[in-house]
């Protein structure tokens, strides 16, 4: 049952914040429903993250893992896709489905206030150069994924008298920036890694300051077995911790196997362990062998899958490793919590970015009850006591390209009338069952209330269950086989994006 | 080592028929992608199900064997 305040089927002009991944793929699949589309974008081309990233940015897994389901990258496109060639590929993809005559660049999003009562439709404010204005939408998706444009910039003390560069890694454009320079980078996630890797090619010294270290996933286990075989398919989906709503197959693991599941995640510790060599005293004569285990840590604040050469370097002592805090600057450099000192020139802060709804209004923004974790919505999508304002791209997976286009696919399905929602009560039950479900074990960050990370294909299930398609993708005669198997790719939900699989089911 | 293989096959017969069942249940309610549910999938995806857990059920009653002495060992450590 719908719920009462809000008449999904009557939408007709939908506003869309923001023109990256997200913003692009719901754009698309809404077009293609015949709705009026607009995109509101900050900068002057379209891509998000893409457009503009650091030095040597790119994707962190294998290239089949990132892409749209329905529109494969160009053959011969590497694995860990450089960012450019997304670029060119997302320009691509837009200018194909007619998505770039929608985009409104350069036009920045300054309020989104709802129109009358709730479900009466939406007013987006907006501010282009010296122009302002304001247009009325029936529905409005914020797509601007799970943070701002802003930077996180830790702050410690002495910082007026470092007499050396603090940078953002967003304003790591070139590794030229770094060269003959003594460089320290802080954080130890996908950025801080590359940007450890860029100073290492250039730069005098390089240190990456860790505070707490995380269990790296190699591109192949041991070396021969792609990680998403490891860690992607139904069967190591079931070893996991259980998700909220785990079938009878996957409790029973977890109950009476739980012997099983706990020796598998063991054995890849063991194989990470000696693979990456994380006892090898880096550095300051401390391992980097991590306090939480592998399947609890995969769902902390960080999801580490550093290039190959990373580690390599590290050991080397090439990129010098420190597992510590900093306590403050001082005029040459750092005070490590360790109680060393580093004399740099440049601070490296790969600390990611600052969460940003300022342009919600405050009595909007209350009914999200945001917390420390962030806010959690209905199928990572909706809040019902906010209706018309959904959010599509806040869900933290390790595709997240497939996620976006089924949760657009899921929207296209509800404002076509083909999915109905659970009554607004229901719905906030089973954000609030959610929410104790991730509290209960992910390890706290900012953004835990969006985190689903391997546990995608039990969300992707959901999704596809939702709007009626099956969640059995994979074909051919070992397609039993396969679906135990065989990691989740994007180009399995093909046609269930498209929209084709309605087409072509002979009911 | 026969009792074992034994034991494993047991255990596999055992879940493998459950595990049979509930999967021919789930393909009835929800068939493979793109397909109409069917009697005739159903029953491949279960004796698909039952074979893997006879074929392997003798490794992982080892495996559990193996991975219940090392948690219980790391349990009492802790």
């Amino acid at each position: 049952m719908d719920g009462p305040m809000m008449d999904w089927t009557a939408v007709k002009t939908v506003g869309i914040v923001g023109a990256g991944v997200a913003g692009l793929v719901t754009a698309r699949t809404l077009i293609a429903q015949g709705l009026d589309c607009t995109l509101f974008e900050r900068a002057d081309v379209l891509g998000g993250v893409w457009r503009d990233g650091y030095s040597n940015f790119g994707v962190q897994v294998q290239r089949e893992l990132y892409e749209v389901p329905d529109w494969p990258l160009p053959e011969g496109t590497p694995d860990f896709t450089p960012g450019p060639i997304i670029q060119k590929y997302l320009d691509d993809f837009a200018d194909h489905f007619g998505v770039i005559p929608k985009i409104r660049f350069e036009t920045e999003v300054t309020e989104i206030a709802e129109c009358g009562g709730p479900g009466a439709g939406w007013t987006i404010a907006w501010r282009r150069g010296g122009e302002q204005g304001r247009d009325d939408f029936d529905l409005v998706v914020v797509c601007i994924g799970l943070f701002s444009h802003l930077p996180n910039m830790p702050q410690f003390p002495g910082q007026d008298e470092f007499g050396g560069e603090i940078m953002h890694i967003s304003g790591l454009r070139s590794r030229d920036q770094l060269r003959g320079r003594r460089v320290a980078v802080l954080g130890y996630g996908k950025s801080a890694t590359d940007a450890a890797l860029e100073s290492a090619a250039v730069a005098a010294e390089t240190h990456n300051i860790i505070r707490e270290p995380h269990w790296p996933l190699p591109p192949r286990l041991a070396g021969i077995v792609p990680f998403k075989w490891g860690l992607l398919n139904r069967l190591t989906s079931a070893l996991i911790p259980p998700y909220q709503r785990a079938t009878p197959i996957e409790r029973m693991v977890q109950g009476l196997g739980r012997p099983l599941a706990w020796f598998y995640w063991r054995l890849v510790e063991t194989l990470i362990y000696f693979q990456f060599r994380l006892g090898s005293r880096f550095g300051t004569r401390v391992s980097l062998v991590p306090d939480k285990p592998i399947e609890i840590d995969a769902f902390g604040e960080s999801t580490m899958l550093p290039r190959p050469d990373y580690f390599r370097l590290a050991r080397r002592g090439v990129i010098e490793l420190h597992r510590t805090t900093v306590e403050a600057y001082t005029p040459t450099g750092l005070a490590l919590g360790d109680g060393t000192t580093l004399d740099i020139d440049v601070m490296v802060l790969a600390t990611g970015w600052t969460a940003d709804f300022g342009f919600l209004s405050a009595d909007v923004w209350r009914r999200f009850g945001a917390e420390d974790d962030g806010f959690y919505l209905y199928r990572h999508m909706l809040q019902p006591a906010v209706p018309g304002l959904v959010f599509i791209g806040r869900a933290a997976t390790i595709s997240s390209i497939l996620t976006y286009s089924l949760q657009a696919r899921w929207l296209a399905e509800l404002l076509g009338g083909r999915l109905a929602l659970p009554a607004d009560d229901a719905m906030a039950r089973n954000i609030e069952e959610m929410k104790a479900w991730k509290r209960a074990w992910f390890p706290f960050s900012p953004a835990r209330s969006a985190r689903l990370i391997s546990h995608m294909q039990h969300y992707h299930d959901e999704l596809v269950r939702d709007v009626g398609a099956s969640p059995w993708r994979k074909r051919g005669v070992f397609a039993p086989l396969k679906e135990l198997i065989f990691a989740y790719e994007p180009s399995d939900y093909a046609t269930v994006v498209s929209g084709a699989w309605r087409r072509d089911i002979p009911r | 080592m026969t009792a074992v293989v034994w034991g494993g096959t047991v255990v596999g017969v055992v879940f493998g028929l459950l595990h049979a069942f509930y999967v021919y249940r789930l393909v009835i309610a929800e068939g493979p992608a793109d397909t109409a549910p069917s009697h005739a999938r159903a029953g491949y995806y279960a004796l698909w199900t039952l074979g893997l857990w006879l074929l392997f059920g003798t490794y992982l009653l080892v495996l559990w064997l193996i991975g219940a002495a090392f948690w219980l060992v790391f349990k009492a450590g802790r």
